[in-house]
This record gives structure tokens, sequence and C-alpha cells, in this order.
């Protein structure tokens, strides 16, 4: 039983941390993220530059602080778009059924065919680069599992005596969705949300990655790691700690979300 | 049958909605093609000229319909880089990809699902934890983080390979295979865990089942218990989750082959992206997208016939 809660608490120390070192990084950073230091470049991890500094001899860590503003950012509208989208969908699809739920689902299915990277690829080549269209991609691209989710909440309640009491009473059907049964489906919704926000980290670390997502100045530590792989055998380290942060942030929303699982299935 | 013609009809439908997505999705890039063909000077019968010989001229459906058929055909347009037919670029680079996929597969199937049935086997004591939390560490690593730090030390340091090579399979097959060794891993690395977690909390919650207990007191071993009769009933669920994997794989493969400079569909479509070269994107997301759902369709025939109590439900 106790065991249970262990996902929980790494998760939530996981990024209770990852959200302090954001916070902080919005009035302090040991050097400005921009400055660049000639005499520096390349330099190993030291007590000057804790994690050494880059081609520019910019402050890795300083950058890595930076870099956390744009994850969290970026996470976080993107489940949004995600969510509310999803959940509208998968509500409206779920509570009135029919032909309607039919075609919305099978539009939902058309858009998971499509592999996560390669929706969001398509998208920015059509709209442009850069942070707002990576987050609306990556937002269109999580509503489907959103709806799913959302529609098979919707799908067990709406036969059970409450939500039939309430449309008897002639409660409009709005109203039954979001205000009645709508906060009794919402576990497993938040259980996405934060697997959901991994999955965005995920992705627009890949995107930045391949240069297609989070334009300079703006930092991201997907964008750190294709330019630390240039340069990877005159300072190896570079390349550890974007990828050690991108790592840690996805583990903690998924601790969180596992732990947030294992809550409401032993409340059940 | 009646069961396989509905899936048949579904997987159509889905074949027929990811076009139209793919399609109209192009349709609304702001800018002209003809005019960028052209010039911004153009004068106006020239661009009428041009239009009519595109066809751009033709009402929506009826272009969605000309390109579409272009499966068929084998010709989706042509690619304005190239200036070769998109199907015949994607023809060229699809035996790297697909190597990589088979690779990959081939690691997850055979790392995954006895890794899952071990932790299971031990359960919440310290080796099945242990794989438990290194599989959850295994699912949040970037791949192409992981990527970077294999070329970094198998190629760099150990020097087992050479870093952006590649060699075919017809030069030489075992060349090629360690080539493309390391790529696959780093494709696998995720869906391993993925696989790993899966498998330990079907094979977990098979373990609670009566059979399981008449096997054990009938005095069989725990092992064979897990792998005869365990694994069979576990397998079942594991096998639905393949159809998110072949999607992470191929996914993945689209990185990953930009982090070993592998001559794939993957690169080919960064490529294309950033040259702006957009009848070559465009094929490129409907066949890559077409393939997955072909795949999952193929699951999901294949699950219906190994587990006859699906077609019952």
């Amino acid at each position: 039983m106790r065991r249970k809660k262990v996902s929980l608490h790494i998760g939530i120390t996981i990024i209770v941390l990852l959200l302090s070192l954001m916070v902080v990084s919005f009035f302090y950073t040991p050097y400005p993220v921009t400055e660049m230091n000639r005499l520096e470049r390349f330099s190993p991890p030291s007590a000057r530059h804790l994690l050494g500094t880059d081609n520019f001899g910019r402050d890795v860590f300083s950058r890595i602080m930076k870099g956390s503003q744009t994850a969290f950012f970026v996470g976080f509208l993107a489940v949004s778009i995600g969510s509310v989208f999803g959940v509208f969908i998968g509500a409206v699809s779920g509570y009135f059924g029919g032909a309607l739920d039919e075609f919305i689902m099978r539009f939902m299915d058309a858009m998971m065919a499509f592999p996560g990277i390669l929706f969001a690829l398509m998208f920015v080549s059509i709209f442009g680069v850069g942070i707002r269209n990576t987050i609306i991609a990556i937002g269109i691209m999580s509503i489907p599992s959103f709806a799913r989710i959302t529609r098979s909440g919707f799908i067990q309640h709406r036969e059970l005596e409450y939500v039939k009491s309430a449309r008897v009473k002639g409660v409009t059907s709005g109203r039954i969705i979001f205000h009645h049964i709508l906060p009794n489906v919402l576990s497993p919704i938040i259980v996405a949300a934060s697997m959901g926000f991994s999955s965005a980290v995920l992705a627009e670390a890949a995107l930045s990655y391949l240069g297609l997502g989070i334009q300079p100045p703006d930092p991201s530590w997907g964008r750190m790691l294709s330019e630390s792989q240039v340069f990877i055998t005159l300072s190896p380290w570079y390349a550890i700690a974007p990828g050690v942060f991108i790592t840690l942030i996805v583990l903690g929303f998924n601790f969180l979300g596992d732990g947030l699982r294992d809550l409401q299935d032993r409340r059940q | 049958m009646y069961i396989y013609l509905r899936k048949l009809a579904a997987m159509l439908l889905t074949v027929f909605l990811v076009s139209v997505i793919t399609f109209v999705s192009f349709e609304v890039i702001p800018g002209d093609p003809v005019l960028s063909r052209l010039g911004v000077d153009a004068d106006e019968a020239q661009i009428e000229a041009l239009s009519r010989e595109l066809g751009l001229d033709d009402p929506l459906p009826v272009r969605f319909f000309r390109w579409i058929s272009g499966i068929f055909t084998g010709n989706l347009g042509l690619s304005s880089r190239y200036s070769r037919p998109v199907s015949e670029l994607i023809l060229d680079r699809l035996p790297v990809t697909l190597s990589l996929a088979a690779i990959s597969l081939l690691l997850i199937v055979s790392v995954g699902i006895p890794l899952g049935i071990l932790s299971a086997k031990y359960g919440d004591r310290i080796p099945g934890l242990s794989i438990s939390i290194v599989s959850q560490i295994g699912m949040a690593i970037p791949s192409f983080w992981t990527g970077i730090i294999l070329i970094y030390v198998f190629g760099l340091i150990l020097k087992w390979f050479s870093p952006g090579g590649y060699t075919p399979w017809s030069e030489s097959p075992a060349e090629a295979f360690k080539s493309l060794l390391l790529p696959s891993v780093a494709i696998a690395l995720p869906s391993i865990a993925t696989v790993i977690r899966y498998t330990r909390n079907t094979v977990m919650e098979q373990m609670k089942n009566d059979y399981v207990r008449t096997a054990l007191s009938k005095g069989l071993k725990m092992n064979a218990v897990l792998f005869r009769h365990v694994l069979k009933n576990a397998i079942i669920p594991v096998i639905t989750i393949l159809g998110m994997i072949t999607a992470n794989i191929l996914g993945g493969s689209i990185v990953i082959e930009q982090v070993f400079t592998l001559p794939g569909i993957g690169r080919l479509l960064i490529n294309a992206i950033s040259t702006r070269d957009l009848p070559l994107v465009q094929g490129m997301i409907l066949y890559i997208s077409l393939m997955i759902v072909i795949i999952n369709f193929l699951i999901d025939i294949v699950y219906t016939i190994i587990d006859p109590r699906i077609k019952l439900k």
C-alpha cells in the first residue's frame, strides 16, 4: 500500500525541483543567457561554470535554467489545448452517441494514425516553424487521446441514475455534460494530462532537435542537444546536461501520472 | 467473416479520412503555387495557362481524387526539388527505414517481453522493481539523445563503426547490419521500456487467475507456468500495443535517421521540409500514415484470429 505512493512522491519532487529552477530563472541565472565569451569556449564543468560552456562560451547551466521555461511553457499550453478540445469533443461524442459519435471517433482514429511527430512535422511544414506553431501542433496532436478517455467516461456515466434524473428534471444537455458528468470523470483525464505533458515535452525536444521547433534565440533543451552533437568530439559533456533535464521532466510527469492513477484505482 | 468485412470497411474509411486530412491540410498553405513558379511579374495569361496545365483550376474534390489516385498509379505528383515522382524517391529510401524498423521490432519483442515476464515474476521484490524503474527511465529518455551517446561511445571512442557512414545491404550485409544496429537500438529503447511495463502488468494480472493456482498446486515449476500458460494469455493484450509500437518505430526513425545521417525516408522528409518541397512532404506523410493504418489493420486481424473470444464480443 505504502509503496504505491512512492511514484507520486518521486514525481512531485522532481516537478517541484524543476519548477523552482524555472521560477528562479525569471529573476536570476548565474550568467546572462546570451553572454558569449570567446576565451571560455567548451570549458568543462567547473566552479565558475557548473555545467561548462558551449561553442560560444555561453554558460550551459544558465541556458538549461532558461530552457526550463520553454519546456514548461510548451508542455502546459500544449496540454491545455489538447485537453480543452479533446474533453469537449469526447464529452459530446460520448454523451450523445449515435452517428455523430461514430463519425467523430473515426476522425480521431484517423488522426491517431499519424505518429505524433509526423503530424507535428506536417503542421510546421505548412504553417512554419517557431514556438507558437510548435505548441499548436503538439496540442492538436494530443486531442484524440483526451477525446477517447473522456468519451469512455461519458459512455459509462450517461445511463446512470443521477444523469437520468437530471434529464427528467429538464436540465439542459450542456449543463448535464459539464456540471454533472464531467466532475465525475475528471480523474482519468487528469492522469492523461500528466502523461500528455511528458509527450509534449518529448515532442518539443525532438522537433527542436530537428531544427523545426523552437528557434533561436529562445532557449530549448532539444536544440541544445543538436548543437552539442556538432561539437561532441570537442566537448562531450555539453551533450549530457540537456539530455538529463529532458529525461528528468518527462520522468517527473510520468511518475506523477502513474501515482495519480494508483490513487484513483485504490479509491474505486 | 462479417467481422472482417466490418474491420475492412472501418480501415478503408480511416484511409479515406487520413488522405483527406493530408490533402486539405496542404490546401490551406499561404502563398500561390503558380505565382511562386512564375514569379510575381507574370501576366494574367501566363498564370491562367500554368494553372490549367497543373490542373489547379479544377474544383477541390476533382483535384483530391486526381491526387489520391496517384497512390495506385504510383504518381503522387512531382517533387519540386528533385523533379522526380514522389513515389520513386520514397521507394529509393524505403529499404533503410524498413531495415531499421525490422531490427527495432526484433529487439523490442525479444528483449521487452522476456524482461517484462521476469519483472512480473519477481513482482514487488528488488529484481522486479529494479526492472520496472529502469523501464520507467527508458521511457523518459529521448531517443535522439540515446543516439548521440551511442555515436559518441561506440563510434568515436570505441571506434566500432564510422559515424555518418552507411553501407547498403547489396554491398556488404555485415557492414549494413553494423551501421543499422545502433540506430535501431536507439529507436527501440523507449518501446522496449513500454513493452516491459505492459507485459509486467498483464502477466501480474494473469497470475491472479485460478488456472495459475491450479498449475502451481499440481507441482509445475514457476517458470513453466509463466512461459507455458501465462505467456499465452498475456501475449494477446501485448499484441494490441504493437500498433502503437509500429507508429513509435516509424516516428522514431524519422528523428534517428537524422541523428545517424542514414539515407532513409525520415531524412528525406526532413530535407523536404527544410527545402519546402511540399509535394514531396505531402506524399511522404500520406505514405507513412497509410502504412501505419494498414499495419494496424493487419494486427487487428491477427489478433482476432489468435483469440477467438474476440469474435463473440
